[in-house]
């Protein structure tokens, strides 16, 4: 194998430095930088800088290096991140060595693997384009391994055209092959954690609201619910020290149990209720998104008794799930005694001024839904502003924020408005979730982690948990019209990302322009992420009728079939080879027919001597008619220049002509 | 090793049957083996990891990708037949060789060496003789015809051309496709020659014929000119009398050394045929050179007195096919 002007290795080194700069984040920098070096040490060789691969000590020292290295910086990754890191780091220090063809397939495989791990971590459309021309590069190097000396354009029309080919065969696979169930689990790496924590110190959530990544889609089929209606539940905090809510440890206790006696929990459901399906963004945890009470199918799904929807664990890629949500349903405690206990504690010393102020309140009020009024009342009457940059609050922040500043956003409100319903004996607690959802064209909403909100539930004992947002007493806006407005007259909406589409969706043309990504990024989602076991058997019901294993054995073999005709299509020269000179074609035709009467055409012999022989040997009609033939094919072919297309054909006809008279 | 022999047998007898010589070849259905190649079973296994990786993670892009490749490798199957079958290709002159030389066969692609555009065919070619692993490789697109295959060394005789594998790889490496063809025509293998240090009959004493006076045709003394015959001698030809009259003509010299030599393989030092064909090999190449008329007695065989390049390949020839007499 040369070792210069190798256009193979040019093309495998490039995408070997897409691949790495694409995957990013699993990948350690410092793997990434020792990939570069390796590229760059392939280029200066392709363009003849430098004429020498490294020794192979060189490498040999190199490679315990990074296995050192590796092993130091990468222990705590886990296992995929770990083997991802630890693929990338070979495939460099095989580029560098590379000199055999094994070592070139190796690489080649290697390299198809990294794209495989990129697609574990990144399904968008854009990715998804990037590791696309990937392949394509590895294809162009698989060629130019066999074909080293065509031109580029040529090579790139060979691969585009087998590509083509390739995707109706893919659709038709990727339609008929059943999807099945995952056959173990997989080692899942670190996700972003950009979704709600399962602690809230008020403010937490006003740096997620400087997020404008996707939380979740939902598609509704039928009504969607109005703006004031879209809080979107999703966890659950009952403990609360002073500064911090957090998930109760005997509710979580009470969960883990629950769920081991697989006792699962099912309310009481009447009237109305919306039913979606849900296409959340990855993330690790396991709590999901729902409107009030959900009721859903899906197995992996379950509700535990704090209304709080949960699957069984995070897991690599979207996750979707479908839910019948309930919204007029109340929502009845399960255990109205440990409720109760869990959610009137309050920490002893903690915002005097606030519990002396309750009490004095409650002093007034002493019937539980006049107090709710008066401290209703309070917060709207009051002077409270609803700010995305609070004053730091370290201690006793209830106190600061209702007594001293009067401004925060929603987690300060609503810790402050659980406080006090807690001091007042009226069971309360801190819910996180999401409030609000564009809707894009008919049926679907997008949930954006700026979204994210925290509001209260109170329970009554004739009501059950209701909820009791502040923030909608504060900031009517931050309800109806989301945070962008509520936020509108400090001008702090995504304040950390000044070109963000979100933010710049007033210029109209970058409005659109989201508006179309966001279009495709649903269908992308719903549509081709989103395609599972399920859809699959409802499109094969909708093709067939019904599933009877007849049909579908009828199906696949049919589809085999058209596989089979395709493949047959994309090379139909193979049994139909071209045509380069078709009057000389045509005139072979007639020799043939002219051998099997048993005249043998000498190679030497031109057309003109051969007919004379035939007719020295006999008279018949098809001898002259064979010389006649012969002079009109000699004159056509020698006598002008370029034939034209109806003097071919004619030609044609003629020889047909003769052949089924003569038989 | 003797069942691989057995084996190779076998297939050569089959293959005899399946793909009859010829001195040109069309690729086709009945002459191209198709298989997908160490690194196509490879990209299989590639496929089903992937398959397996896209299941559990139920990563729908996997599953598509893993599809794709798949439907790649299938349109390969045809891609690569169908490049392999355009290929053509025929047996060119073959120039009989002395043993000890190493033997090549000159072969002609269609099409190589045209404009690259026009190549109905990509893709490195591979060449080797039939279950041999040394192979010679080029590029048709950066290519000249002929491809002259070497075999290595071959032993004195007359040897059939030996069945020749061809191989591609194009488009994308998955397939290897190949075919065993076997070309008509033959090789002749002339002896060795080895040069003889104190061979009498050069230095013009015993066992020599004198025919008189009469003069032969020699390099000494310029005689005469004729027009050119075919197997003359380029030195001869009077160029500057071309250039005037734009016909060939010979100069014509006049030898007094005027012996006919009569070589046989009893005159040779030794009891060893092949070594003593070796040395009439170089005799006869000796007595072409200094333009002495020889005869050569071969057992039954004897070719009579005469020079000229016909006479010292005919003279060859025989040598070549000794003890087999002139059967061709």
């Amino acid at each position: 194998m040369t070792r210069t002007q190798n256009r193979a290795h040019l093309f495998l080194s490039l995408s070997l430095l897409i691949i790495t700069f694409t995957l990013g984040e699993p990948l350690l920098l410092w793997v990434q930088i020792l990939m570069a070096c390796a590229v760059a040490m392939r280029l200066f060789l392709f363009f003849n800088v430098h004429k020498h691969l490294p020794s192979i000590r060189t490498i040999n020292l190199l490679a315990v290096l990074s296995a050192i290295g590796l092993a130091y910086s990468g222990w705590h990754l886990g296992l995929l991140l770990g083997m991802i890191n630890l693929l990338a780091m070979g495939c460099a220090l095989k580029l560098m060595t590379m000199r055999r063809y094994q070592d070139y397939f190796g690489l080649i495989v290697a390299t198809f693997f990294l794209i495989f791990c990129g697609f574990i971590f990144q399904q968008t459309p854009l990715f998804t384009f990037l590791y696309s021309v990937t392949i394509l590069l590895l294809l162009t190097s698989l060629i130019y391994h066999t074909a080293p000396h065509a031109r580029l354009s040529h090579q790139l029309k060979v691969i585009g055209i087998q590509c083509l080919q390739a995707l109706p065969i893919t659709a038709l696979l990727f339609l008929i092959i059943p999807q099945i169930e995952p056959l173990w689990r997989m080692p899942t790496g670190k996700s972003a954690e950009t979704g709600l924590s399962e602690t809230v110190t008020p403010g937490d959530i006003a740096n997620l609201s400087q997020s404008s990544d996707l939380a979740f889609r939902a598609t509704f089929s039928g009504d969607i619910p109005p703006p004031e209606e879209r809080y979107w539940r999703a966890l659950v905090l009952e403990d609360f020290d002073g500064s911090t809510w957090r998930i109760s440890p005997q509710r979580k206790q009470a969960k883990a149990l629950n769920k081991q006696l697989n006792l699962g929990f099912t309310p009481e459901l009447k009237g109305p209720y919306y039913q979606y399906e849900v296409i959340a963004e990855p993330v690790s945890q396991p709590w999901l998104y729902s409107l009030d009470i959900a009721q859903s199918k899906d197995k992996q799904l379950w509700l535990s008794q704090d209304y709080q929807l949960q699957r069984e664990t995070g897991a690599q890629g979207q996750f979707k799930y479908q839910v019948n949500a309930y919204y007029q349903s109340p929502l009845y405690s399960a255990n109205a005694a440990f409720d109760k206990l869990l959610n009137l504690q309050t920490p002893n010393n903690s915002n005097p001024k606030t519990k002396k102020w309750v009490r004095s309140l409650r002093q007034k009020h002493t019937n539980d839904a006049d107090f709710i009024h008066a401290v209703k009342a309070h917060f709207v009457r009051g002077d409270y502003r609803y700010t995305l940059q609070p004053i730091a609050m370290p201690t006793n922040a209830i106190d600061t924020l209702l007594f001293d500043s009067q401004a925060g956003f929603c987690a300060h409100y609503a810790s402050a408005m659980a406080f006090i319903m807690r001091e007042a004996g009226i069971p309360a607690r801190m819910v996180t979730g999401y409030l609000g959802g564009e809707t894009r064209g008919e049926n679907y909403m997008s949930v954006y982690q700026y979204d994210a909100h925290a509001w209260v539930e109170i329970w009554r004992e004739q009501t059950g948990w209701q909820r009791l947002d502040p923030t909608a007493l504060v900031s009517p806006e931050r309800i109806l019209h989301g945070l962008e407005v509520a936020v509108a007259h400090e001008n702090t909406f995504l304040l950390g990302s000044p070109f963000s589409l979100a933010k710049l969706k007033d210029i109209a043309w970058l409005g659109q322009l989201r508006d179309l990504m966001e279009n495709v990024d649903y269908l992308w989602s719903r549509w081709l992420l989103g395609f599972d076991q399920e859809k699959q058997v409802s499109l094969f019901a909708s093709i067939l009728g019904s599933l009877s294993p007849y049909r579908i054995m009828a199906l696949t073999i049919s589809t085999l079939f058209c596989i089979g005709i395709l493949l047959v299509a994309f090379q139909y020269r193979i049994w139909f080879p071209k045509i380069n000179d078709p009057l000389l074609h045509h005139y072979h035709l007639l020799i043939d027919s002219m051998t099997k009467k048993g005249f043998h055409k000498e190679k030497s012999q031109a057309a003109i001597t051969y007919a004379e022989a035939i007719l020295k040997q006999s008279n018949d009609e098809f001898a002259k008619e064979f010389m006649r033939l012969t002079h009109l094919f000699v004159q056509l072919r020698y006598a002008n220049n370029a034939n034209t297309d109806k003097e071919i054909s004619a030609f044609k006809q003629q020889v047909k002509h003769f052949k089924k008279r003569f038989k | 090793m003797n069942s691989f022999t057995l084996w190779n047998k076998r297939m050569l007898m089959w293959l005899d049957k399946r793909i009859p010589s010829e001195r040109k070849f069309q690729l086709g259905m009945d002459s191209i083996f198709i298989f997908p190649s160490k690194f196509g079973v490879l990209f299989i296994g590639l496929c089903i990891g992937l398959f397996i990786l896209g299941s559990n993670y139920s990563n729908n892009l996997l599953l598509l990708l893993c599809f794709f490749l798949v439907s790649l490798f299938l349109i390969n199957l045809t891609a690569s037949y169908s490049n392999f079958s355009k290929i053509q290709l025929q047996i060119g002159r073959i120039h009989p060789i002395f043993a000890g030389e190493e033997s090549t066969f000159p072969i002609w692609f269609s099409h190589v060496s045209e404009d690259e555009s026009q190549l109905p065919y990509k893709g490195k070619i591979y060449l080797k003789r039939f279950q041999q692993k040394t192979h010679t490789t080029f590029d048709p697109a950066h290519a000249t015809n002929p491809i002259n295959l070497a075999f290595g060394e071959l032993p004195r005789g007359k040897h059939s051309i030996p069945r020749i594998t061809v191989e591609s790889y194009y488009p994308l490496g998955l397939y290897r496709c190949w075919t065993h063809l076997k070309f008509k025509g033959e090789v002749i293998v002339y002896p060795k020659p080895l040069p003889l240090s104190h061979f009498p009959i050069l230095s013009g004493h015993a066992n020599s014929e004198t025919s008189g006076a009469k003069s032969q045709q020699g390099q000494e003394d310029f005689e005469t000119l004729t027009s050119y015959r075919q197997g003359d001698p380029m030195h001869r030809i009077a160029w500057k009398l071309v250039a005037k009259r734009q016909a060939l003509v010979s100069k014509q010299f006049s030898t007094p050394l005027s012996e006919t030599l009569w070589l046989s393989l009893n005159q040779m030092p030794t009891r060893n045929i092949e070594e003593a064909l070796s040395y009439l090999c170089w005799l006869v190449n000796e007595c072409h050179k200094s333009e002495v008329r020889y005869g050569l007695h071969l057992g039954n065989t004897s070719i009579e007195p005469q020079n000229g390049a016909a006479h010292r390949e005919a003279c060859l020839h025989a040598l070549a096919l000794y003890p087999n007499e002139r059967s061709s």
